[in-house]
């Protein structure tokens, strides 16, 4: 920069040796490896989890200084990251399970914790498919903390943005700081020593390195403010290496000080400020029992009953709390069905719902003498049903504390509906209402019930229905958002044929109707024979009190059975006209563990594919070799795949590229194209010479660059002359070049491209 | 952008009680704590540290023959363990003809601990004259950039600096040699003849440039060192060089060449002279002798520190005719009064017509 003033002018010699960008480099990571290595220890530490620091200590530190390095020059910053992104995308995909492991197992550790601080009956656990977390453990960490410093190195570097830092590594210690946990002073004046080594550089401004981002971008050691007369320096790793060690010793002492002075004066902050705190709980309890999806659950509740609405669950959320609680005297082990609610009319995307007033076995009940008395008691499920037992009547005034007492007759209701015909719909409607015979044709119901081969009684339908199902469909709790404008069942039937007991009971109430059976959508919960085992003794109760009539003495006694929100199902009610309305199971078993799907789920299954719940069935054993081959084999798939797109993206690129140049030489000023092409043949003659080291980009003018040619012997005197008249008159005046001289122009263009082709191949041999 | 320091500290400041209000823990009651006293240690701190920097300066040469650039160097030393990222070194560059045409500049560099840190920078000279480069002031943020410290009158040894910037010798001035030399001809008889019309005043140690023919051999192998005669002319006392300081930057520049070229061929010539100006700070008309190359950039040093008279006052001219001073020839020269001529023009005719105008004044 040259200041010249009134006689005098100061140029600044750039006697500045330091400005080293290996140095600058360092400072950066320097500043990524405290806030990042900070964040991580202040949480492991916090929850103890086991992890081998040292190694975690030198891989990370590694990372970030291969990671800083990036930004030495151009061409690492260029080439640097598109490399960095295909190691990336390798590594991740072949060490999959190892990261997924590894991170499932901080996380399980971590949940383990929470419910250890909060006594919660039932926290998340993930499968951890690797279960050596000594391995998983590091490898994860290595990833997010790669990961993190990926995105700080690029915040840091471009912006020195404390903000952004913060906003990137804060959540760790804050999650420990809010759990209460004892964090190492040492991981807390690592970051502290972090975020005010980038305060302190985003204050002073010397922080721009040579490729930093925007308008900033420091190709000079110097920049120049206020009208030329201040010189500031942009960066000095130097500075910033030793600013880093004086702040990390005030930070030190001044942390020392006050971790001593202040519990010592025993600074009682009011108690009162703590019910912010206390209002989020519940939230953090929701995250560590429901999983981080478990705040945008679809329905409110979606591990209850739904209410009959249908699609828009993308995967079942379980809080694993009790709903219900029975108590009451068992007599069998079959599962009891708790109705709450009846669907009737199918709406495509929900039910209808359908009061209880068609009680056909209200007539058992004058005939039975037997009875039973079961009581419901409502912990946790939705307040606006009745979970009623099948076949069973309230007992008048028998409702408080949210226990309702019902006296049941238990029936087995497969031998009814083994010996129910199926009649005509006309004599259906003599019983029931039209609605339960209503279907909207979808040739997918109907294919279905082709392939499903209905024929028989109401219970050999209801099996064939049942056993289609079983073979031909999977349960699944993560089955998908339907789509908005598709049919529920149509949807299921004819395109996913995987759902969860909502798309049975739906799919198959549909079915049974086209084929002229009276069904109806049910929901409910059912006490399955394992909660029924699981039940607990109510030892000062007498068996007697829960009976009625005469039943024989037997081997049994009074139990509280305790029904989880994991319990709550749909079914079908088919209409015996002898007996009344009968519920079927035709939802298949399922192998799939409880819902702890998360959105790491979610991104698995995008590296996956479709086939997650499947893979989850894999033994650990077997996974060792086969999996981690199938990995590879993926790996390398999806790094051809990235391959390929990018070869296409660069080639797609220069065909714009090339598309647009073509353009701006056929626009409709001749003077125009001819600036154009002219522009175009100097860049790419400077392109060239610049790789062979050559002069011709020091030529700046025009005049320049003509003498250039002749004295190449590109063009004779003559022809130089002539082009150059030519480019005068399109570039700097209005007149408008005749087609002859465009020609002309043309022709002497087409000149200069061709001494270089020749050269290049004399060159080349 | 203090105050945006301080706007975005109260921010995190208030971040951090809210951290207080909401875990209220021990943990963020230290964080709170550090955060408060922060500022206040770093200003104890660098306030320390800043008070220990000094500042040298120095150039590549202290006279210049030609308006050749010159390098100036400062270094900043810091003597603390406090690196310091933003150290403003405020410096000035003038010219002593020009005192009120200067260059004000501010540098920010950063400031090792223990080091310190080094620049430089050139300066190019467009006119003669004696240039000297001063430190206004010294400031510096602290580290959170919520402070400015400041030190103004750096005038410690080796803060500042100077260097002489000498007239240019033309080649392309050709005065008539015969019109100053008027009254002169006994000198150039004896010249002819080969005998100096000169006698020695005064004897001094060899400096590189004299000519041989002026070394005292007799004495140089009494005293074991080489020893100049310094010859005056006879004929000094009768021709004097009058220069106008004036204060047009351009004019005055190009008058400076002139004369110097003048006084080059006249010590060419051997021919003894006087030169005389108007000093302005002193008040009185400055003659000196001159004899040699010697004399000569003596004069022309102390004729760089200098202010210039105001354009049009013919100062130098009027001074010596109140001296009433002897001479057999005066050489005036002046920035000359005409239009529709350029400088080289002016002054090559004003030469003429001086010298004719030097018989009046004698």
């Amino acid at each position: 920069m040259k200041t010249d003033k009134k006689g005098i002018a100061t140029v600044s010699d750039h006697n500045y040796k330091q400005r080293s960008a290996l140095w600058d480099c360092l400072a950066k990571a320097l500043m990524v490896f405290l806030v990042v290595y900070g964040s991580f220890g202040c949480f492991l530490s916090g929850f103890g989890i086991p992890y081998p620091k040292l190694l975690f200590f030198v891989g990370l530190l590694g990372i970030d200084i291969i990671l800083s390095l990036l930004f030495y020059n151009k061409l690492t910053k260029n080439i640097g990251y598109i490399v960095l992104f295909f190691v990336v995308a390798f590594l991740t995909t072949l060490l999959f399970l190892y990261i997924n492991s590894g991170f499932y197992a901080i996380v399980n550790i971590v949940y383990e914790k929470l419910q250890a601080i909060w006594q919660l009956k039932g926290v998340m656990q993930y499968t951890e498919r690797i279960e050596n977390r000594q391995v998983t453990i590091i490898i994860a960490l290595l990833a997010t903390g790669g990961g993190m410093s990926l995105l700080l190195n690029s915040i840091i570097s471009n912006y020195m943005s404390l903000f952004g830092t913060i906003v990137i590594t804060i959540w760790l210690p804050l999650f420990t700081l809010y759990m209460d946990l004892q964090m190492p002073p040492l991981y807390i004046g690592l970051l502290l020593t972090g975020y005010v080594l980038i305060f302190m550089a985003k204050r002073s401004g010397h922080y721009i390195t040579k490729v930093s981002r925007g308008k900033k971008m420091a190709e000079e050691p110097f920049c120049y403010r206020k009208k030329n007369t201040q010189i500031r320096y942009q960066q000095h790793g130097m500075v910033l290496l030793q600013t880093g060690v004086y702040s990390a010793a005030l930070v030190g002492i001044l942390g020392i000080l006050l971790g001593v002075l202040v519990p010592a004066m025993h600074i009682q902050t009011p108690e009162s400020w703590n019910r912010y705190k206390e209002i989020t709980d519940e939230y953090v309890k929701d995250i560590a029992t429901l999983g981080i999806m478990g705040l945008w659950n679809g329905y409110e509740s979606t591990g209850g009953i739904s209410g009959g609405k249908l699609g828009g669950v993308s995967s079942v959320r379980a809080d694993y709390e009790t709903d219900i609680k029975l108590t009451y005297a068992p007599t069998n082990v079959r599962p009891i069905y708790l109705r709450a609610f009846v669907g009737g009319k199918y709406c495509g995307d929900h039910w209808e719902e359908e009061f209880l007033n068609d009680e056909k076995p209200n007539e058992l009940f004058e005939s039975q003498n037997k009875m039973q008395r079961i009581l419901v008691t409502n912990v946790g499920a939705n307040m606006g049903y009745w979970y009623q037992p099948y076949y069973s009547i309230m007992e008048p005034l028998s409702v408080y504390d949210n226990t309702t007492q019902y006296y049941y007759i238990p029936i087995d209701t497969e031998l009814l509906l083994s010996n129910a015909k199926v009649y005509s719909k006309e004599e259906y409607l003599a019983y029931v209402d039209a609605v339960y015979l209503e279907s909207p044709v979808f040739p997918s119901i109907d294919q279905a019930r082709e392939e499903a081969g209905l024929e028989g009684t109401v219970g050999e339908i209801a099996t064939q229905i049942a056993n289609y199902f079983e073979t031909e469909f999977a349960y699944t709790l993560r089955p998908g958002v339907t789509p908005g404008r598709r049919d529920f069942v149509d949807y299921f039937l004819g395109k996913t044929r995987k759902g969860l007991c909502a798309h049975f009971a739906s799919a198959a109430t549909l079915m049974l109707r086209r084929q002229g059976i009276p069904a109806r959508y049910v929901e409910g919960y059912v006490a399955t024979y394992q909660e029924i085992e699981n039940g607990e003794i109510v030892e000062d109760a007498d068996v007697a009190d829960y009976r009625i009539g005469p039943w024989e003495q037997e081997e049994t006694q009074v139990i509280t059975v305790e029904i989880a929100d994991t319990n709550a199902h749909a079914w079908v009610e088919v209409f015996v006209p002898e007996f009344g309305w009968v519920p079927i199971e035709v939802t298949p078993s399922s192998d799939e563990e409880p819902p702890n799907a998360d959105i790491w789920d979610l991104f698995a299954s995008m590296m996956n594919g479709e086939n997650l719940a499947g893979e989850k069935q894999m033994e650990v054993q077997e996974l060792d070799q086969e999996a981690l081959t199938t990995q590879m084999e993926k790996g390398l798939r999806l790094l051809c795949i990235l391959l390929a797109i990018f070869v296409a993206g660069k080639v797609f690129l220069q065909f714009v590229r090339i598309g647009k140049r073509e353009r701006s030489f056929h626009t409709a000023s001749r003077s125009r194209n001819l600036e154009n092409r002219y522009e175009y043949l100097c860049e790419r003659r400077r392109r060239r010479r610049r790789k062979k080291q050559g002069e011709f980009g020091n030529y700046v003018t025009q005049s320049e660059q003509f003498r250039y040619y002749v004295e190449e012997e590109i063009l004779s005197d003559e022809e130089a002359r002539s082009l150059m008249e030519l480019l005068q008159i399109a570039c700097y005046s209005d007149e408008e070049i005749s087609t002859e001289q465009y020609k002309t122009a043309r022709r002497l263009c087409k000149k200069l491209r061709r001494p270089q082709r020749k050269r290049s191949k004399q060159q080349s041999r | 952008m203090g105050i945006i320091s301080l706007i975005l500290y109260s921010i995190i400041l208030a971040i951090s009680f809210g951290m207080l209000v909401f875990f209220h823990t021990t943990t963020s009651q230290i964080l709170f704590a550090f955060l408060l006293c922060l500022p206040v240690i770093e200003c104890i701190v660098y306030r320390w540290g800043f008070q220990r920097i000094q500042i040298e300066s120095q150039t590549t040469g202290s006279l210049l023959d030609e308006k050749l650039p010159v390098t100036v160097t400062m270094k900043l030393k810091n003597a603390s363990l406090i690196p310091m990222p933003e150290v403003i070194v405020s410096y000035e560059v003038t010219n002593h003809f020009y005192p009120e045409e200067r260059i004000v500049q501010q540098i920010a560099i950063p400031v090792l601990a223990r080091t310190g840190q080094e620049f430089s920078f050139r300066v190019e000279p467009e006119y003669c004259g004696c240039y000297e480069m001063k430190v206004l002031a010294i400031q510096s943020w602290d580290h959170l950039h919520l402070w400015k410290f400041k030190k103004y009158h750096i005038d410690v040894a080796g803060a500042n600096c100077e260097f002489v910037v000498e007239p240019k010798r033309l080649h392309s001035i050709a005065i008539d040699g015969e019109a100053y030399t008027t009254g002169m001809e006994d000198a150039e008889e004896s010249q002819n003849k080969g005998s100096d019309f000169s006698e020695v005043h005064h004897i001094r140690e060899y400096q590189p440039g004299d000519s041989l023919k002026d070394i005292h051999w007799k004495l140089s192998a009494k005293k074991q060192m080489l020893m100049v005669k310094e010859h005056v002319s006879m004929s000094s006392s009768q021709l004097i060089l009058i220069v106008e300081l004036e204060q047009n930057q351009e004019v005055l520049d190009h008058m400076l060449d002139v004369t110097k070229t003048v006084c080059m061929d006249l010590l060419d010539d051997k021919l003894a002279y006087t030169l005389c100006y108007w000093s302005r700070q002193r008040g009185e008309l400055v003659a000196k002798a001159i004899a040699n190359e010697g004399s000569r950039q003596q004069a022309f040093h102390e004729m760089m520190y200098e202010k210039p008279n105001p354009v049009g006052t013919n100062a130098g001219r009027e001074g010596f005719a109140y001296a009433g001073m002897l001479a057999s020839t005066v050489v005036w020269i002046h920035p000359a009064e005409g239009d529709g001529c350029s400088q080289d023009e002016i002054l090559y005719r004003d030469a003429s017509v001086i010298v004719s105008m030097s018989e009046v004044v004698s």
